[in-house]
């Protein structure tokens, strides 16, 4: 075998070692991040804590602003996402009645953002 | 060639795979589709998360619940961090972006989710007895009349300091984090809270006496009205007269 094919086979060897140590033994951690980078049952729990603040101060503005600044996408789309994603995983139907509520309230004030 | 250069071709080869490797696939193409965690948050945004969980219990009691979402962020200390939060916020140290205007109220559910968390659970017997109580009705939460428990002069000759050590206590004899004080004395009053000071107990609070001034002390509601507190008079073992401190216990009945 030529020389430089057995350096080939051993420089693929020493990249593939390398991609899976990086990729899958020791990932690059994510650190400081925002909600909005939080994995999906993550995001959904904290839209469901607004959804419990809404329910009990029916303060829409918090509620809205608060999703806003947390997930920086429209509180319609991030609140429909919760909603699903609570029917997915089971939660209790108190806790998608809490994120529904809000949904709709949400929807009443801002109609044109749905079809 | 010999034996030497036969294995060092192999090695560098590795070597520089495997470096070429590491640069991909931490720098060029990293592996970011893992899941973030709360523990993963920002600080800043731990701090909300937190004033989220807090305030979600004020209103749903749920302490299981609380507990469950505190623990994501993988605290050593689930209560202490909250104090510390409450505390930040009082002292201006930190302006939570989705409570802008900070009202005392989530302050308040800080100090009672960690008064809550750091409560022993219910005994089973209890609770097959059906007599536990659900969480955050707890006596604390509604305000019972206080009623000084204790009252005496602390003279220490070193450090001669002259303050008003409080503390207040519920029925549990469990310190009341968060209770607001108010001081008040000819031309002037003060309004300070316990357990900003966690090490000395979470229902501590104090406050610096001058020499000669007469104050008063009310634990709102309802109030309760200390009349005519001074600092006292101590002696130190030299036969001089110094002004010292005071420790008072509240509690309620």
């Amino acid at each position: 075998m030529p020389r430089w094919v057995k350096f080939l086979l051993f420089l693929l060897l020493g990249l593939m070692i390398g991609l899976i140590y990086g990729w899958w033994i020791d990932p690059v951690r994510i650190t400081d991040t925002s909600p909005w980078m939080l994995g999906a049952e993550y995001q959904t729990e904290m839209v469901l804590m607004v959804a419990e603040i809404y329910n009990s101060s029916l303060d829409l503005d918090f509620a809205t602003n608060t999703l806003t600044i947390l997930f920086m996408q429209s509180p319609g789309n991030v609140l429909d996402q919760a909603v699903r994603r609570a029917r997915e995983k089971g939660y209790s139907p108190e806790d998608i009645l809490s994120l529904q509520t809000l949904s709709g309230a949400y929807k009443a004030i801002f109609p044109g953002e749905f079809p | 060639m010999s034996r030497g250069a036969r294995f060092v071709d192999p090695i560098l080869a590795v070597t520089v795979g495997l470096f070429i490797g590491i640069l991909v696939s931490w720098w060029i193409a990293p592996n970011t589709k893992v899941d973030s965690t709360p523990a993963g948050l920002h600080p800043a945004y731990q701090e909300e998360y937190r004033l989220l969980v807090a305030t979600s219990y004020g209103i749903s009691h749920n302490l299981d619940r609380a507990r469950s979402r505190l623990s994501l962020l993988n605290d050593i200390d689930q209560a202490k961090a909250l104090i510390n939060l409450a505390l930040k916020i009082r002292s201006g140290q930190f302006i939570s972006s989705i409570f802008p205007a900070i009202k005392d109220v989530v302050v308040y559910d800080l100090a009672f989710l960690a008064y809550d968390l750091e409560l022993p659970p219910p005994t089973p017997e209890l609770e097959s007895a059906g007599t536990s109580r659900p969480t955050g009705m707890l006596p604390t939460r509604t305000y019972l009349p206080f009623t000084l428990l204790s009252r005496q002069a602390v003279c220490n000759e070193f450090s001669r300091d002259t303050l008003a050590r409080i503390q207040v206590k519920d029925s549990l004899e469990q310190q009341i984090p968060d209770l607001e004080i108010l001081v008040t004395w000819e031309g002037g009053q003060q309004r300070f809270f316990t357990g900003f000071k966690p090490e000395m107990g979470m229902g501590y609070a104090d406050f610096i006496m001058d020499p000669g001034i007469i104050y008063t002390i009310q634990i709102p509601p309802p109030n309760l009205a200390l009349i005519g507190l001074k600092a006292p008079d101590c002696q130190s073992n030299d036969g001089t007269i110094y002004t010292g401190g005071v420790l008072l216990v509240f509690q309620q009945p």
